[in-house]
């Protein structure tokens, strides 16, 4: 792929526009809550979008259009199941605990609801996965990049980290949101057009059936057996392991996304931000996997050769070289970058939020002015930044280490949600037994992966055995939370106010028109993703 | 107050209509000076021409919806309740500050 001058302009172009927005949104940031929080004052449409676009980067992108073209609309399950009955949820049920307890951070509710310790473990843990996670970001931009245009590592990697350093520095949160609806819009509109072009080239939906095998057209006809769809999966490991335990684990309890609800400058706004994000993710799958099958049906299938290998993961840049002309090019190029420098930056923020509050203020200065906290989060972007750039270039050296450590974080949420399902919803729980859950649950995590690694436990795929390895690490932390609660003291109810389901006031909204209202919302998302499932099943 | 997507610093809207509105012109431009149809594109029209206008309408009705509530605030300032859930520590955060 080559670009021209004018694809470089349109790089530019949004260059010079990220910039100027932190620039702008400097003036407006004065307290740490500004910084961190964008002082609580976002609308729910800008929250909502920057939900899911916290969540669309650029690895989502590639990989997504990667599984359409290997394993069809199975992928959509990512979404339908994997992704909006949590949002529901989160939204639901869980907000009204998280916004309305004043928390800055997932890891201060839990200090509010159990202990200093429990909050220590889950920022610590939190902390390294978001500056590891940036670095892997990074990495992968780069050799993207490489691939793609021959851009140099070195130049790809310090380039898009400064810019990211930069506006964070300025703007905190609020350059980061902005910058993630941006995102959104770039995406969606620097893809369309090739979504409908390889639809049409392809012949459309039934075009399609005729093209490519049979099952791939499918979501829920071939999941009897692991053995009878291309994924090897089977239905109840798919419902648990990622409809319940994995995208649970992921939407509600992750700051990365919690943060944005958290920014929300009412209560009716946080609800609303998961569920405003619901709509448009429903319907991402045609955006990115759809037509990740339709590079399956319409390239030849020798472009995807990679050293003698078919490399699923050039569906999306075949399609783009395909398709687009000088200048269109430049667009879709910039969608790339800039879903993986705002994937980075969304890291970037909720590592200093982490740093600065349940950290920094918890174990070395506790009281001091606002104005040091607001300096210490600038200076943690700092540092935040440089560990992703170091981490990069770990993973440069060591490639294998770095894939270890993405799937360690790929169940670091599963133990935490059975800690914060019963936090919120049974009083009973105890610090300690949240404590020993977590340990306990994480713990059986690692033993688990080891013992894959060292081929004791087998799964018919990785994808099996991640959603296997995530139901066993929830179940560990549940049972053991629950049997060590039972043995130990638990907090005296009106400590648990705003806390706890059965102790905090449901927010109202009879002022509100029906539409308007979460729950309406949350229903009429569900119908939509119930529908679409009957439709591809 | 609805959501008029008016925030505490810029409305997000200024910066996505410019971006977009640029973008947009950009390709309209080189689409118009350098045709190019494609070889495998199923749709034999000028998409950097196309595909320009459509980010320019898009862009065009982002700033005129930003331009709309910047002139709604302007008419009735000060007196838009203060975010509801702003407590005594973040009031005195925010004054310390300035």
């Amino acid at each position: 792929m080559h670009l021209a001058f004018i694809d470089y302009f349109i790089i530019f172009l949004y260059f010079a526009l990220v910039l100027g927005v932190g620039f702008a949104l400097k003036r407006s940031t004065r307290t740490s809550l500004d910084f961190f929080l964008s002082g609580r004052s976002i609308p729910a449409w800008v929250t909502g979008l920057a939900f899911i676009s916290a969540n669309l980067g650029a690895l989502e992108l590639f990989g997504m259009a990667a599984s359409g073209a290997q394993y069809g609309m199975l992928t959509s399950h990512f979404y339908w199941i994997g992704a909006i009955p949590a949002m529901v949820f989160i939204a639901l049920f869980m907000m009204p605990f998280y916004y309305g307890s004043r928390a800055r951070s997932v890891p201060e509710f839990l200090r509010l609801r159990f202990d200093e310790k429990t909050r220590l473990f889950n920022a610590f843990t939190f902390a390294l996965m978001t500056v590891l996670t940036g670095g892997i970001n990074l990495y992968a931009m780069a050799i993207v990049f490489k691939l793609m245009l021959g851009w140099s590592l070195n130049s790809t990697i310090l380039l898009s980290a400064a810019v990211v350093l930069v506006y964070i520095w300025l703007g905190g949160l609020t350059s980061s949101i902005y910058n993630e609806v941006i995102q959104f819009f770039l995406i969606v509109l620097g893809i369309l057009p090739v979504a409908v072009l390889s639809m049409m080239n392809a012949g459309g939906w039934r075009g399609l059936a005729a093209r490519l095998p049979a099952g791939d057209l499918h979501m829920w006809t071939n999941l009897g057996r692991p053995s009878a769809n291309p994924m090897g999966i089977q239905w109840f490991g798919l419902v648990a392991g990622l409809g319940f335990v994995l995208s649970f684990g992921y939407w509600c309890t992750d700051f990365l996304v919690v943060q944005r609800a958290m920014a929300a400058r009412d209560m009716a706004s946080a609800q609303k931000t998961p569920l405003i994000g619901a709509f448009p993710k429903v319907f991402i799958p045609f955006l990115i996997i759809v037509p990740g099958m339709a590079a399956w049906a319409v390239i030849p299938h020798a472009e995807f050769l990679v050293g003698g290998q078919t490399n699923y993961n050039l569906a999306l840049p075949l399609l783009l070289a395909r398709y687009y002309p000088a200048g269109l090019l430049g667009v879709g190029i910039t969608a790339l970058l800039a879903s993986f420098m705002s994937g980075m930056a969304g890291n970037v923020t909720a590592f200093n939020t982490v740093w600065t509050y349940d950290i920094y203020q918890s174990l070395f200065r506790r009281e001091a002015p606002d104005s040091h906290y607001l300096s210490m989060g600038r200076a943690a972007t700092v540092f935040g930044v440089a560990i992703s750039i170091g981490a990069a270039y770990a993973a440069v050296q060591f490639s294998n280490i770095m894939n270890y450590l993405q799937l360690i974080f790929s169940f670091v949420n599963a133990p935490l949600l059975a800690t914060f399902l019963l936090g919120m919803f049974w009083k009973r729980t105890t610090s300690e037994g949240a404590f020993w859950g977590l340990a306990g649950g994480t713990g059986v995590g690692v033993l688990h992966l080891i013992f894959t690694g060292l081929g004791w436990v087998s799964y018919p795929s990785d994808m099996a055995a991640n959603f296997w390895r995530a139901i066993y690490a929830f179940s560990t932390c549940f049972l053991l939370t629950v049997l060590i609660s039972v043995f130990t003291t638990p907090h005296p109810d009106e400590k648990l106010h705003g806390l706890v389901y059965s102790l905090t006031d449901r927010p109202g909204y009879r002022h509100l028109g029906w539409i308007r209202r979460p729950v309406t919302m949350g229903i009429l998302v569900l119908l939509l993703v119930a529908a679409l499932n009957w439709v591809y099943r | 107050m609805s959501d008029s997507g008016q925030m505490h610093a810029i409305d997000i809207r200024w910066p996505i209509g410019v971006l977009f509105a640029a973008m947009g012109l950009t390709l309209v431009i080189y689409g118009a000076a350098e045709p190019s149809f494609g070889s495998v594109v199923p749709l034999r029209i000028n998409l950097d021409v196309w595909w320009g206008l459509a980010l320019v309408l898009f862009g065009a009705l982002m700033i005129w919806g930003a331009w709309l509530s910047d002139r709604r605030t302007r008419q009735q300032p000060p007196d838009l309740p203060q975010h509801p859930l702003q407590d005594e520590s973040e009031a005195a955060a925010r004054k310390a500050a300035r």
